[in-house]
């Protein structure tokens, strides 16, 4: 029975206040905790897809969704751009540009988005190929490990997208496509690259292409409307663009609508006026389709960026670029596009301190909270420690009687706070731990990202000794107070 | 003499000064120190035990004045040689009777034996208590459990203070013959301060304070 036993003994014979003290203690402790490893993970994968993108180019709107969109695969992209208005930018020789990588969006298989780019996207994320290759020819898709173990599909499994960016954000498969095949499986990169369907670009032209005809007739009956002016898969975008070619709006589904073609689908009631507001970026020069549709999939290079710019009729999503170096030039590059283009150019490293700023200012007040509790529960230990010394003064004198000095006096009551500090701490870790869990099920499902939830940061450590140093203040007065009792007078009280 | 005070005295901050008479006490040997309330008998034991620091005089145990001790070391003395009684028996609530003794023994430094604490008890007729919460005892096991916690250590001098005043005669009687016996048997000086008219028949010497 030594002084550390004793002080146990004592906190778990007032288990109600002990309760209480850490309850708040835990508390406190799990939402610092929590906002610490949060903002650690979320910065970490932040930072690791930053992969060396200087710059990304799309359509005109908000910047950061423009970066969130086509970088982080998060929220939806802000529209379309053309090919030809892109082409300056993506032309190989450029000689501010070393790698510009066409994104082309729309379309995602259980939540997991499949994206119409070229092969350097592949080195851009410094992925490697696990098992089989990389795409090549229509309808081949080479997928992220992350999407491979989650779906647990391998080479030669076949799927059809699904319109939309989060799984259940339509319904519409594209079951009247040929199926994608998957060809390769990239090794894990921790990059934003694991979760992603890569497929060449033709690819996701044909896909929606076809999806808009078809589309029409499936609804065709069922929808008093005409086929020319609703194109379905739109309903759960704002679209609140005018007439005409509005490049602005909302969707951010690459639909390059072809209005002169004659394909052999079925177009009888379909009235196809330009200058509706179909919610499509209509190609202004439309003269490739068909060559996507009956022979790209011959084509060797087809998820090469010539391939892209020699149709530049057709629209993609956005352009991320890597720049040879950094001078003037690339400098004034973001301001020249944003002023005399069509198109939007935003920098990852300004939008991602901004989502830094206002991301730390809500962390800062949860962690400001969490300090609040710790310090509260530091109060309460404090009155619960000053209130048992009344009941305890007898006690504590009989203990100095039995040869206990002052100073083993204070270190019995010190040691109950530092207790209660302790086991504050491990209960508001393992309470912070199981909200990481439900934290990352969240961003999982919401966002396919994986996080580590149960991780421990240098903050970490730091907050044990926050909380000792609460625990110990808080036990100081009363520490103070008993061991300065006059044990004779103490005893002396009958 | 295990115990012996010389010109004892003592003045609580602004009242008049206590003036101790001369006290000797030697191995296996009892005393009575008698007097009506505010005589200053319990001043004079805490004195004897070193919780107070007498103003002037000198109390020796084992031939050490303890009023020349520190602070620390009077508080370790006190743990190694002296063994208290009081007329309320207080314990550690948080523990039960076994680790009262154990915490008496840890705190006096000496080597916890169970062995020894059940020894003890038994001779005091409650080794049954052994791992009772001491807030389930009666008033006399709890007095007897007291004298437990004195006596453990074998101190050189016991100081009891009422240790009968809240006990029926049947439970008066019981408790003082096991202080004497006990002190007896292990060679302690007994010194038990009263105003218990009870206990005159017991002791053969005894002190009056006025």
């Amino acid at each position: 029975m030594n002084t550390f036993k004793l002080s146990l003994k004592n906190l778990f014979h007032r288990p109600l206040s002990l309760m209480l003290s850490l309850l708040l203690f835990a508390l406190g402790i799990g939402l610092i905790s929590l906002m610490l490893n949060l903002n650690q993970q979320i910065q970490n994968q932040i930072d690791r897809n930053l992969a060396g993108i200087d710059l990304v180019v799309g359509a005109k709107g908000s910047p950061m969704q423009l970066v969130l969109s086509n970088m982080y695969h998060i929220d939806n992209p802000t529209g379309n751009i053309s090919v030809e208005e892109a082409t300056p930018f993506m032309r190989p020789g450029n000689p501010l540009i070393e790698v510009a990588i066409p994104l082309s969006l729309g379309d995602n298989y259980n939540g997991f988005r499949i994206v119409g780019t070229t092969a350097d996207m592949v080195d851009l994320y410094q992925a490697e190929i696990d098992e089989g290759k990389v795409w090549e020819y229509d309808f081949e898709a080479t997928i992220g490990a992350e999407v491979a173990q989650r779906l647990n599909i391998g080479l030669g499994h076949e799927f059809h997208g699904v319109h939309g960016l989060n799984a259940d954000d339509d319904m519409h498969v594209h079951d009247y496509m040929p199926p994608y095949v998957v060809k390769g499986i990239l090794k894990p990169t921790g990059t934003v690259i694991d979760q992603l369907i890569l497929v060449n670009t033709a690819t996701v032209w044909m896909v929606h292409h076809d999806h808009d005809h078809d589309h029409s007739h499936s609804h065709n009956g069922d929808h008093d409307h005409n086929h020319s002016h609703d194109h379905g898969h739109d309903h759960n975008d704002s679209h609140q663009h005018g007439h005409s070619h509005d490049h602005d709006h909302k969707n951010g589904h690459t639909h390059s609508h072809d209005h002169d073609h004659d394909h052999s689908h079925d177009h009888d009631g379909h009235n196809h006026s330009h200058g509706d507001d179909s919610g499509h970026v209509h190609g202004p020069g439309c003269g490739h389709h068909h060559e996507i549709g009956h022979s790209a999939a011959d084509r060797i290079g087809s998820n090469s960026i010539e391939f892209i710019i020699e149709h530049h009729g057709e629209d993609i999503t956005a352009l991320l670029l890597k720049y040879r170096g950094r001078n003037i030039q690339t400098l004034n590059l973001a301001r020249q596009i944003n002023q005399n283009t069509n198109m939007q150019a935003a920098s990852p490293a300004i939008e991602i301190n901004r989502l830094y700023d206002m991301m730390g200012s809500g962390i800062e007040i949860i962690q400001l909270l969490g300090w609040i509790i710790a310090i509260v529960s530091g109060i309460s230990i404090f009155i619960s420690l000053f209130q048992s010394l009344r009941g305890r003064k007898y006690e504590l004198a009989l203990i100095r009687v039995m040869g206990s000095s002052r100073s083993g006096i204070f270190s019995l009551i010190v040691l109950e706070g530092i207790w209660i500090a302790l086991f504050g701490y491990i209960m508001g870790i393992l309470l912070s731990k199981f909200a990481m869990l439900g934290v990352a099920g969240i961003i999982d499902s919401g966002f396919r990202y994986t996080i580590e939830a149960i991780s421990f940061v240098e903050g970490d450590a730091w907050l044990l000794a926050g909380a000792l140093v609460i625990g110990l203040v808080a036990a100081l007065i009363p520490a103070v107070i008993a061991s300065r009792t006059d044990i004779s007078q103490t005893l002396a009280e009958k | 003499m295990l115990l012996s005070t010389k010109d004892l005295s003592f003045e609580y901050p602004g009242s008049a000064e206590m003036v101790f008479p001369d006290l000797d006490c030697g191995s296996g040997e009892t005393h009575l120190i008698l007097g009506p309330s505010g005589s200053g008998k319990t001043t004079l034991l805490h004195l004897l035990g070193g919780l107070l620091k007498p103003k002037n005089g000198s109390v020796k145990v084992n031939d050490i004045d303890i009023s020349r001790l520190s602070g620390g070391q009077v508080d370790k003395f006190r743990g190694q040689h002296i063994g208290l009684v009081f007329q309320q028996p207080h314990f550690v609530a948080s523990i039960n009777v076994e680790e009262n003794l154990l915490l008496a023994q840890k705190l006096a430094g000496q080597p916890t034996s169970t062995s020894k604490i059940k020894e003890l008890l038994d001779q005091l007729g409650i080794v049954d208590k052994l791992k009772k919460k001491t807030s389930e005892l009666s008033a006399g096991e709890k007095q007897r459990l007291s004298i437990a916690r004195a006596l453990i250590n074998r101190p050189a001098v016991i100081l009891a203070d009422e240790p009968t005043s809240a006990l029926d005669d049947t439970n008066c009687k019981n408790v003082i013959k096991l202080l004497e016996n006990l002190a007896a048997q292990n060679g302690s000086a007994l010194i038990v301060v009263t105003h218990d008219r009870r206990l005159m028949d017991y002791f053969p010497n005894k002190t009056l304070l006025n």
